[in-house]
């Protein structure tokens, strides 16, 4: 075992991301992950940073011909963690990669670490770029201004989620919505007509609203487009894109809670 | 230089901007061994700007 991290005997398996921007975004201790490990698990969203991972591990495998195999995304992240878990039994220092962060949207990662956790193998899960950090910085936002929900679109309409309109909100998949199996360029319309729908139940039909995809090479810059609600669905969505919906308001401070807070010379 | 070279030598580089390479990545991105890279800076929205060389801008 070449890694230095793991402090006993046992096989260890690193949770790691590649982030989104090809090798921009892998971070010093993801890289040693990925150089120091027995083998290198990935499945990432390009083939530069593919060529990466195969240039600097001394071992490694791609997950994605398993992911192809099945139909559904469920299947598929059953898969994928089936094989983490086995690989890890026989491999002293596993790495897996997923693109992005390692937890952000990716369930079979996760699921893997959880069973891992019970069978006394240790797991280091490190964290990474997501899509959601790199559209904080690209449209210049500080989630603690107005507080941030974030839900998947597909999730939101079958579970009747709420949104909160004095918080940002960010809706994941909006490219996919009712999408259960591979992503596909081809948009459910019935899912986007369904989606601006539920909107328009908390928002103005004329809102503007961000359709945003984090910029996938060094060099190149993130798509931004603005368009109000009601126009969702004439623009482009790809299975990359996310939405971003400002705070419509924001709520007049407790002046109660204020005065219980001993601030009333603050507000 | 090939390609993986060529974006770590991008990414590596805080004003991304490395002129005297544009033409090599040119030829190696409209490859068929590249066309994965080429499919990606291609994008169904025309209005997406991606900061290539126009060679490559011209083939995507």
């Amino acid at each position: 075992m070449r890694l230095g991290l793991s402090v006993n005997h046992k096989n260890t398996v690193y949770l790691i991301g590649s982030g989104i921007k090809s090798i921009s975004h892998l971070t010093v201790e993801a890289q040693a992950c990925i150089k120091q490990a027995d083998k290198v698990l990935y499945l990432v969203n390009e083939p530069i940073i593919e060529q990466w991972i195969v240039k600097y591990s001394n071992h490694c495998s791609s997950l994605e011909d398993l992911y192809f195999s099945a139909n559904e995304r469920s299947e598929k992240y059953q898969l994928i963690s089936d094989k983490i878990v086995s690989d890890s039994l026989s491999t002293k220092a596993l790495t897996v990669v997923f693109y992005g962060h390692p937890t952000v949207f990716a369930e079979p990662g996760l699921k893997a670490i959880k069973v891992l956790d019970d069978l006394n193998v240790n797991t280091v899960v490190l964290p990474a770029i997501s899509a959601e950090d790199c559209l904080f910085a690209d449209l210049r936002i500080d989630p603690g201004e107005n507080g941030c929900y974030s839900v998947e679109a597909s999730d939101l309409l079958i579970y009747d989620k709420n949104l909160i309109k004095d918080s940002d909100c960010i809706i994941w998949q909006v490219g996919s919505v009712g999408n259960i199996q591979s992503p596909t360029y081809e948009v459910n319309n019935i899912g986007i007509n369904l989606l601006i729908a539920k909107l328009e139940e908390y928002y103005p039909k004329e809102y503007i609203v961000y359709i945003y995809e984090a910029a996938m090479y060094p060099s190149t810059t993130a798509y931004i487009q603005k368009c109000k609600i009601k126009e969702l669905g004439d623009n482009t969505l790809t299975p990359l894109s996310t939405l971003y919906i400002p705070a419509i308001k924001r709520n007049p401070p407790n002046l109660e809670i204020i005065r219980k807070l001993g601030l009333q010379d603050k507000f | 230089m090939d390609a993986l070279e060529y974006f770590e030598l991008l990414a590596n580089n805080i004003s991304q901007n490395i002129e005297k390479e544009d033409k090599a990545i040119s030829s190696l991105l409209v490859t068929n061994n590249n066309h994965l890279i080429r499919d990606n800076l291609k994008h169904p929205n025309t209005s997406r700007e991606y900061h290539f060389p126009d060679e490559v801008r011209v083939v995507c």
